[in-house]
């Protein structure tokens, strides 16, 4: 069993994915370097030709796994690789984004400092592309983080470093644009913290993350007037259900 | 209590006090500042015999305090009636020895505990402390502290008197102040949500006493200070009483951006006998001391130079405004190795369009992870205190049609719900007029009372919060423009979470007549998530349907329901008004009530009246202020006679007048309509929006052309010349009202459609 498994989630990437797999396989040597066992898996959920292409190629020169999933939502495919792989810890990645070289090694020491709840976010992410900004990552034990705060805006993004476990007992929840909620990492956030771990920004560490004119899942959400999806999704749903058989 | 640096009493102590006035002093030791007393009343006369008389006579009734640190009102608060007479001599005779304070920042007993028998020489430990006991260092009260006061001071205004009168001479201001957190703005809101007075007494009693849970000040952090000394949630007043009374003192550090034993490490041989916060407030407007590592005060002085210039503080005003911001706070905040990653990065993806020396310029998104709102939204769970079923939204409250039928939708809520279970938010701004409208007991919250400053962004967004977090049965919007924003943006996940509804009304017009307003702006996107809407009249369904191209589905959630007469309304001096009817030598005197705007056409009201020189018109209304349009009856006949803003329908002396005239561009079915025929007034109105649905040829005089004046003039003429089809027309408008705007249709009415809505979700199928 490996210690860590850096995952990368594909879907309609092409060309910019090839970077990201660089970023990825660059900490995961940089971890491999210090000791530590790891590997790489490409999770490519309804990806185009090209993308897949990419992906097999790059997989078979560096001995990645490749998986490709039909769900096409990221929560899912997150929860898929999850679910398929072992290693005791995991790194997300999306498909055109970048790790700093210590990503993982850094991580995974603050994870074993940590404890088991810990979860790993960058101390900043510079976004680069059509907009360009610095995005600082707040750590919970500063005594400046607000729980409240966290509650009108997400402090954080989707691409974290955690035990398999972590991500195994709280799982994504898909987002439900169609019915007006989404913001999934948001959601994701509040919940781990409000069942006891921790949020951590992992010192000297950074990610790098594209930014472009048009995102789908971006767009939908701003032009839906999604709200964040409510820890108790599923049972409203079941109640209007319920309602609506009357 | 605590006592102040050796050198800073040295300097003051070099001073000597101003000699009293011996008159006064005789009378009132050093209560009485003449200079203070004449500085309010400059009229007051030359001798100190003639300002004792002037404050005896007036300025006891006035409330005017002779020395900053005596209120009067707050005195007699204590004292009673028996002091009434003369405050300071009561203080000086009997008072002080019952522990009666003169001012909310002067402890009374904690004064005499500490200088004892010194004080009877001096008459009173108020005159005792400003002749010699502040020299002492010691604070009267924990929330003065007299080194910190003079810092407030310009160095040329400090005088040989105590600077903590001088801090509080005149209104209470956040620069002139006798500690670092007293907050005016803050404290205004806090009293303006207790529905209290917000003058410098209540004001001051409100600082000094403070025990909400929620700071009085940006300085302290409840939370944070909770969080670091969890010791602090035992003290009787919370985390603020805690660090009032013992953390300032101590090395306790009130928010996350003042470290304590950072500023002792690096300033301690600095700090004397002051604490190292009180040390930080006392000496920031020399930028040699930095409240963190993370914020060097010299660095935000570059970023924000005009804090320090308007005399403000650095700390506080980042901790009020700057922390939303992207303004660091600090000149290394983008960290080295940041920059050799990057470098790095860009070797694998050319496309990082941002170089390493870039870093240092590039917008910071969220740098300091606050956001107000979280702030606005704190302070609303705390006054809201239980949860509620129904979310009822108004934009304000004032004395206008809207406002009522907000209010009948209240009281029918409260009767089905409880009254505790109904919460009224007003959204948009703070004018409360129609208060006194309220059913007692109403849960009442105003935004505009949360900060001094709450934007329209933030205003929707509390809205959302407050649906988030209670998940109300009901959430109904009443013409507020935050929720009609919002409806329109994220109604659809909100529909999910609670029933949404909305009564409306009619459509304003622009003036080129293009229909404008909530129901062409926001309602179309609003309506596929909403369950219901109330309209007051027939009309406005065929108007609203043609006009936005409402689906069937859409339609039929669409309710008139007829707004009730008022309850306390009733014929008034009808027997009278026949009498005069019937007399052809009575002057026919017309009544006219309304807002004078473009909507309710005073122009028609001006011609026709000039076309009637033979009857008088009563005119009761204002121009609607903020308008700023010239008086449209400026130049008005004789026969016009004005009265201005009214209260009250039904306490205008309707009994004297013999008709109604109404006239508009636009409407629904006007509560004013209602009030007049209820009144037994025969009415004139012309037929636009739903009137039609209430006055007609049964009824009184509908104008079909209800542009054309003299249309007006045949009606009112023909009623006054038929005063037995007047009277049946009166008689029939009694009739229509109970049929058609009777409280138990409304309640019937309002019962079948939140029946209807309350069991039926929106309306497109869930699956999961």
């Amino acid at each position: 069993m490996n210690v860590i498994e850096a995952v990368v989630n594909l879907h309609r990437e092409g060309e910019l994915a090839r970077p990201s797999l660089v970023s990825a396989l660059q900490s995961l040597d940089h971890a491999r370097q210090t000791g530590l066992s790891g590997s790489l898996t490409l999770v490519l959920d309804r990806s185009d030709a090209i993308t897949l292409r990419l992906a097999e190629e790059f997989a078979s020169k560096h001995g990645c796994i490749v998986q490709q999933v039909e769900y096409g939502d990221l929560a899912l495919s997150r929860n898929h690789a999850v679910e398929q792989g072992d290693s005791e810890f995991i790194g997300f990645l999306d498909g055109d984004d970048l790790w700093s070289a210590n990503w993982l090694t850094a991580s995974l020491a603050m994870c074993r400092r940590g404890g088991e709840g810990t979860i790993c976010h960058p101390a900043w992410n510079v976004i680069f592309g059509t907009k360009q900004m610095l995005f600082p990552q707040p750590d919970q034990t500063d005594r400046k983080f607000s729980y409240d705060g966290l509650k009108v805006m997400n402090y954080w993004t989707a691409l974290s470093f955690a035990s398999r476990t972590v991500y195994r007992t709280h799982p994504y929840k898909p987002n439900r644009l169609d019915l007006g909620f989404g913001f999934e990492d948001w959601a994701w956030n509040l919940l781990t913290i409000s069942h006891g771990c921790v949020h951590r920004a992992v010192p000297e560490t950074s990610h790098y993350i594209r930014y472009k004119e048009s995102d789908s899942l971006r767009d939908q959400t701003r032009d839906k007037g999604c709200l964040r999806t409510p820890h108790d999704l599923s049972q409203i749903i079941a109640d209007r259900k319920r309602l609506m058989a009357r | 209590m605590f006592q102040i640096g050796k050198v800073w009493h040295r300097f003051w102590n070099s001073r000597s006090s101003p000699a009293p006035h011996p008159a006064l002093a005789k009378r009132y030791g050093l209560l009485f500042d003449l200079e203070q007393y004449r500085r309010q009343f400059p009229k007051v006369g030359a001798t100190a015999e003639q300002a004792i008389r002037h404050f005896l006579k007036e300025g006891i009734k006035a409330g005017v305090s002779p020395t900053p640190l005596f209120l009067v009102e707050h005195y007699l608060q204590q004292a009673g009636t028996d002091a009434a007479a003369d405050p300071l001599d009561h203080f000086r005779q009997v008072g002080w020895r019952l522990g009666l304070d003169p001012h909310p920042l002067f402890h009374t007993a904690s004064y005499v505990a500490k200088f004892g028998d010194a004080i009877e020489s001096h008459g009173d430990p108020l005159s005792h402390y400003l002749a010699v006991g502040w020299k002492s260092g010691w604070a009267p009260h924990p929330l003065v502290n007299s080194e910190y006061s003079a810092s407030r001071l310009p160095r040329e205004s400090r005088s040989n008197s105590d600077p903590v009168s001088q801090v509080l001479r005149g209104a209470p201001s956040g620069n002139k102040r006798p500690h670092p957190c007293f907050a005016p703005k803050v404290l205004q809101s806090r009293l303006a949500q207790l529905g209290s007075p917000t003058g410098p007494t209540p004001l001051l009693q409100l600082f000094a006493n403070w025990d909400s849970p929620l700071s009085p000040t940006p300085l302290f952090d409840c939370q944070f200070y909770a969080k670091a000394y969890p010791e602090s949630v035992a003290h009787p007043r919370g985390p603020w009483g805690h660090f009032v009374e013992s953390g300032q003192f101590g090395d306790y550090d009130p928010n996350p951006y003042f470290d304590s034993a950072f500023y002792r490490r690096r300033y301690g041989s600095s700090l004397g006998r002051l604490a190292p916060f009180m040390h930080y407030m006392t000496h920031e407007a020399s930028k040699q001391f930095d409240p963190s590592a993370e914020f060097q005060a010299k660095h935000y002085d570059r970023a924000q130079p005009q804090v320090l210039k308007n005399g403000g503080s650095l700390l506080e005003h980042f901790l009020t405004s700057g922390r939303y911001t992207p303004v660091a706070t600090s000149a290394s905040a983008v960290p080295e190795w940041l920059k050799r990653q990057l470098l790095d990065a860009t070797k694998i993806e050319p496309a990082i369009n941002v170089q390493p020396r870039q870093l240092s310029e590039l917008l910071v998104y969220n740098r300091h992870c606050s956001n107000r709102i979280s702030l606005l939204f704190r302070t609303l769970q705390q006054a809201i205190d239980q949860p509620f079923s129904v979310l009822v939204l108004v934009p304000f409250l004032s004395r206008g049609g809207a406002d009522l039928e907000a209010i009948h939708l209240v009281r029918w809520l409260q009767q089905q719900f409880s009254t505790n279970e109904v919460l009224l938010v007003l959204t948009d701004t703070d004018m409360t007029k129609s208060l006194d409208w309220l059913p007692e007991g109403t849960r009442t919250i105003v935004f505009s009372h949360l900060a001094a400053d709450v934007k329209p962004p933030e205003r929707e967004r509390l809205v959302q919060l407050l649906i988030e977090e209670y998940r109300p049965r009901i959430c109904h919007n009443v013409n507020s423009r935050a929720a009609w924003q919002l409806f329109a943006e994220k109604g659809n996940g909100l529909s999910k979470l609670t029933s949404l509804r909305a009564t409306i009304f009619c459509f304003d017009y622009d003036p080129q007549m293009r229909p404008v307003g909530y129901a062409i702006e926001h309602l179309p996107r609003a309506i596929e998530h909403l369950d219901s809407v109330n309209i007051d009249n027939d009309a406005f369904r065929r108007t609203i349907t043609a006009t936005l191209g409402l689906t069937p589905r859409n339609q039929n959630k669409f309710h008139t329901l007829y707004s009730p007469a008022k309850d306390f309304g009733g014929p008034v001096g009808v027997e009278d008004r026949w009498k005069r009817l019937f007399d052809p030598s009575s002057v026919r005197k017309v009544m006219w009530a309304g807002r004078l705007d473009r909507q309710k056409r005073p122009d028609l009201l001006l011609s026709i009246a000039k076309q009637l020189p033979e009857f008088e018109f009563h005119v009761f209304g204002g121009v609607v202020l903020g308008n700023q349009q010239k008086d449209p009856l400026k130049d008005a006949p004789e026969n016009i006679k004005r009265y201005g803003e009214y209260r009250e329908f039904f306490e205008l002396p309707l009994a004297e007048m013999d008709a109604f005239l109404y006239t508009a561009a636009w409407d629904g079915i006007p509560n004013i309509l209602i009030d007049s025929m209820q009144a037994g007034l025969p009415t004139v109105a012309p037929e636009v929006g739903g009137i039609a649905e209430l006055v007609d040829e049964e009824t009184g005089w509908l104008i079909a052309d209800g542009d054309d004046p003299l249309a007006y003039v045949k009606s009112l003429r023909q009623l006054f010349m038929t005063p037995d089809l007047a009277r049946r027309r009166v008689e029939a408008a009694w009739e229509r009202l109970t049929k058609q705007h009777s409280w138990s249709r409304f309640n019937r009415e309002v019962a079948r459609i939140s029946g209807l809505a309350i069991d039926t979700p929106s309306a497109e199928a869930v699956s999961p």
